[in-house]
């Protein structure tokens, strides 16, 4: 890879601008096809079909680690970029019309979803990483249960000292009526990935209106707790945004498989009819 | 829970001696020999005399023929004096396998690809028949006491150049001094009785036995010191008789402490001031300089005053020079110009320092016609410089605190591109028996993290004092790697790392079983690391499965690259 190549940016908009050139010039030779009358639905059919089977690559590239195939990062690229060309060469295929067959429509769902997938996908690993870096504490995702049950067993605790110490039930029947559900586990998961805070602050200022109720002892104790939840809510986050990152493969990727078995069963249905259609 | 303080003495010097064995009556034997003997007593301060320090820093060790004192290679923090018997040492390469190294070999194609069905399934599972001690180095007695020895030493010799030498000769000074692998691979000849020296003992006795300490100087000048003038750039271009004067006008000098992985957590959690307090000045911003300054071993941190602090501009390690651009520019306006930096240890440093007297007759004048030819931003010869202004200063400073710059394949990754997904774990599992070697976990600073993976150190002290020499740097690519047959499970590697970054495994059988000692009955235990994937095809399999770019394994040392991947 080029000098210049190295710098993200860069690759960025070189990789963009072939793209789209690539992308025109489908457009221009499916224009050109019309006005002289060439079929092309065949070469726009194999070439897609080749398009899908270097996609579908990556995730065998991914499996061979230990060969020197070239590295995830530029089959990354390929795959991104060649991914939008399908679009491009879909709309071409289909002729920008919308399928009419059963098989056909089977096939375009299937597809339209494999591509839509990819899109959030790219668009998660691209806004969340940064997210998870400047909220809460960095955790692995396999530690954040141990970090749940640490941080419940240290809110739990408070809330016992409390009791035993100011002899008043305020902040225990509080954790009874509202926080043990926020503590117990994962929650508030929609609101993370959209970016939503509402809950938080709505706790946040539960939590302070019951302060006025409190002595000085039970208001140390309420800060601590306090702090426990943000943590708590760092953590949902964290656990929200980790597991969207790793789940949304678990979608792209088998749709993946039933978008080349469909394509398979396509191109068997076209030669099987092809010459009673001619 | 009552929080009372608990007192106790402060610990000293030498509540641990070096050979808890010492006696009185070895003290006055090694006293009563040559060079020993010449010693002046009187020359050392009542609180380090002679005789505490031979007590307490030195051990006698008594080897059989054949045992291996020092492996070529290997790094050590003490030196040898021969008080009885021969030893042998081989001038040439001996093997890998006879030293208990793992012999450096790539995977092919067809067994790369096979590792997809022959990896193990279970954790840390291993093929026992691998361990059949005949075909490992021969090894004697147990624990950090185990010796490797060589079997038919004849054989292995053969066609070999070896030179002996006697009682009463040291050897090991250089690599005991300034912390660089040994040259030669040394073996008992005869049954032999040699007294070590740790670094501690030796840098007292250096200090004050004018005899010993030109002995040492002398054959460092003889030895390596030309060698090293001429790998300096600014040295690069003069004649054998002017490298041998500017050689001969070479001082050495030693900053910090050898066993600086022991505090520099410790220290590093403590305020700014406090932290430079414990940095030894080599050279101070505003004074005049007396000398370029080349750092030969070690690491130094380069600041300058800013507001009532100091400012981490860059840090220095193995070839880098300081003090140069001073001199030309004082040259160039025939008029002093001070240091615009300070120079401290950082751990510790060993530099040679040329006087300015040296540099003016020898380099100077090509110097200066140099930079007549340049543009006013490419003077600098200076290597710390030039991406002073590329990386971020709190980042510098964060590399300097936790000692990464000591990596030279560091794991760093972005965490603004990295998504968690675990494919460069994934990948190391997959190149290491279904084991990964690091744990994508680490300090961070900012969006950084410098991930617990071992770096493959420019100063590896988890090779000193590794029994059978497991633990060594590979020959081909001088990555750190173990080989997990000759390795005892002593744990000597991973108590001294001061990164965490070696893991003490329990193996288990093909069928899972945990394997048992024999005469023990406890599981056996080997040390696990990463080896930067040196068997396998194409590098770093993290690095190469990460799909975000988010992944690197850098050298810390060079500065051109760190900036160019933080600025990307």
């Amino acid at each position: 890879m080029g000098e210049s190549m190295k710098r993200l940016a860069t690759r960025l908009w070189i990789n963009v601008g072939i793209t789209m050139v690539i992308a025109i010039a489908i457009f221009l030779a499916w224009w050109l096809s019309l006005a002289t009358l060439i079929e092309t639905t065949f070469i726009s059919g194999w070439t897609l079909a080749s398009l899908f089977i270097l996609l579908a690559a990556y995730n065998v590239r991914k499996l061979l680690t230990f060969l020197p195939l070239g590295s995830s990062s530029l089959w990354l690229q390929i795959h991104l970029y060649a991914g939008w060309l399908t679009l491009a060469l879909f709309a071409v295929h289909i002729g920008f019309r919308v399928p009419n067959g059963w098989l056909e429509s089977i096939l375009a769902v299937i597809y339209l979803a494999v591509a839509g997938t990819g899109i959030v996908g790219i668009l998660l690993s691209r806004t969340a990483a940064p997210r998870l870096t400047r909220r809460g504490e960095s955790v692995l995702y396999e530690r954040i249960p141990l970090h749940y049950k640490q941080v419940r067993e240290q809110a739990e605790e408070l809330v016992l000292q409390t009791v035993t110490q100011s002899n008043a039930p305020t902040i225990a029947d509080f954790y009874s009526s509202t926080l043990i559900r926020f503590f117990h586990g994962p929650c508030n998961t929609l609101a993370h990935l959209v970016g939503v805070s509402r809950h938080r602050h709505r706790l946040l200022h539960e939590l302070n209106a019951l302060e006025r109720y409190l002595n000085a002892t039970e208001r140390d104790f309420l800060a601590q707790i306090v702090r426990l939840v943000e943590i708590k809510d760092d953590l949902d986050f964290q656990f929200a945004t980790q597991r969207s990152l790793k789940c949304w493969l678990f979608v792209h990727i088998p749709l993946t498989y039933a978008l080349l078995i469909v394509t398979a069963a396509h191109v068997l249905t076209v030669y099987t009819f092809i010459g009673s259609a001619w | 829970m009552a929080d009372t303080a608990m007192a106790v003495q402060r610990p000293k010097r030498w509540d641990v001696p070096f050979g808890p064995e010492m006696t009185d009556a070895d003290v006055r034997r090694v006293l009563d020999m040559e060079p020993f003997s010449a010693i002046n007593a009187s020359s050392f301060p009542p609180s380090t005399p002679l005789h505490d320090i031979i007590l307490n820093d030195c051990r006698i060790e008594r080897y059989n023929p054949g045992d291996i004192i020092v492996r070529e290679g290997d790094y050590g923090n003490s030196l040898f004096f021969i008080m009885q018997g021969d030893v042998r040492v081989a001038l040439d390469k001996l093997p890998e396998e006879v030293l208990g190294r793992k012999k450096s070999q790539k995977k092919g194609v067809f067994q790369a690809v096979a590792q997809l069905w022959t990896n193990h399934r279970g954790v840390e599972q291993r093929d026992l028949s691998g361990y059949d001690t005949k075909a490992l180095a021969a090894r004697r007695g147990t624990g950090t006491d185990t010796r490797v020895f060589l079997q038919d030493v004849p054989r292995i010799l053969e066609g070999s150049q070896t030179v002996c030498i006697s009682a009463g000769e040291f050897f090991g000074e250089l690599a005991a001094l300034s912390r660089i692998p040994r040259s030669a691979t040394l073996f008992a000849d005869t049954e032999c009785e040699l007294l070590e020296l740790r670094w501690q003992g030796f840098r007292d006795l250096r200090r004050r036995a004018t005899e010993l300490r030109e002995h040492v100087d002398r054959l460092y000048r003889e030895r390596s010191l030309s060698s090293h003038l001429r790998s300096t750039p600014i040295f690069s271009h003069l004649t054998e008789e002017q490298l041998a004067n500017v050689a001969e006008q070479t001082v050495f000098e030693t900053y910090g402490e050898f066993d600086w992985y022991a505090s520099y957590k410790k220290i590093a959690e403590a305020d700014p001031a406090r932290r430079l307090a414990h940095e030894p000045i080599i050279a101070q911003e505003g004074n005049y300089p007396n000398g370029v300054i080349l750092i030969r071993a070690g690491f130094a941190r380069q600041s300058c005053r800013f507001g009532n602090g100091e400012r981490t501009m860059s840090y220095l390690g193995r070839g880098h020079v300081f003090g140069f651009d001073e001199i030309v520019d004082s040259a160039n306006i025939e008029q002093s110009v001070p240091l615009r930096s300070t120079l401290r240890a950082v751990g510790y440093v060993d530099v040679l320092r040329i006087p300015t007297v040296t540099v003016e007759q020898f380099v100077l004048s090509v110097a200066q016609r140099h930079r007549a030819h340049q543009k006013p931003d490419q003077v600098s010869i200076d290597h710390s410089v030039q991406s002073q202004t590329e990386i971020d200063t709190g980042l510098l400073e964060f590399i300097v605190e936790n000692r990464f710059m000591n990596g030279t394949a560091a794991m760093l990754i972005d965490l603004d591109r990295c998504t968690r997904c675990d494919d460069c774990v994934r990948a190391c599992a997959d190149t290491h028996d279904n084991n990964p070697r690091f744990v994508r976990h680490g300090p961070t600073f900012d969006h950084y993290m410098v991930a617990n993976a071992c770096m493959h150190c420019a100063d590896p002290v988890c090779m000193i004092g590794c029994p059978t020499g497991a633990i060594h740097r590979d020959p081909q690519g001088g990555q750190v790697v173990i080989n997990d047959l000759t390795c005892i499970g002593c744990s000597t590697c991973a108590n001294s790392c001061p990164y965490n970054n070696i893991r003490m495994v329990e193996i288990t059988d093909n069928k899972g079983r945990v394997v048992l000692e024999e005469s023990t009955n406890l599981p056996i235990a080997k040390a696990t690391k990463c080896d930067l994937c040196s068997d396998q095809l194409g590098g770093p399999a993290c690095q190469r499965a990460c799909p975000h770019d988010a992944l690197v394994r850098i050298d810390m040392t060079d500065h051109e690259a760190l900036a160019k991947w933080v600025n990307r």
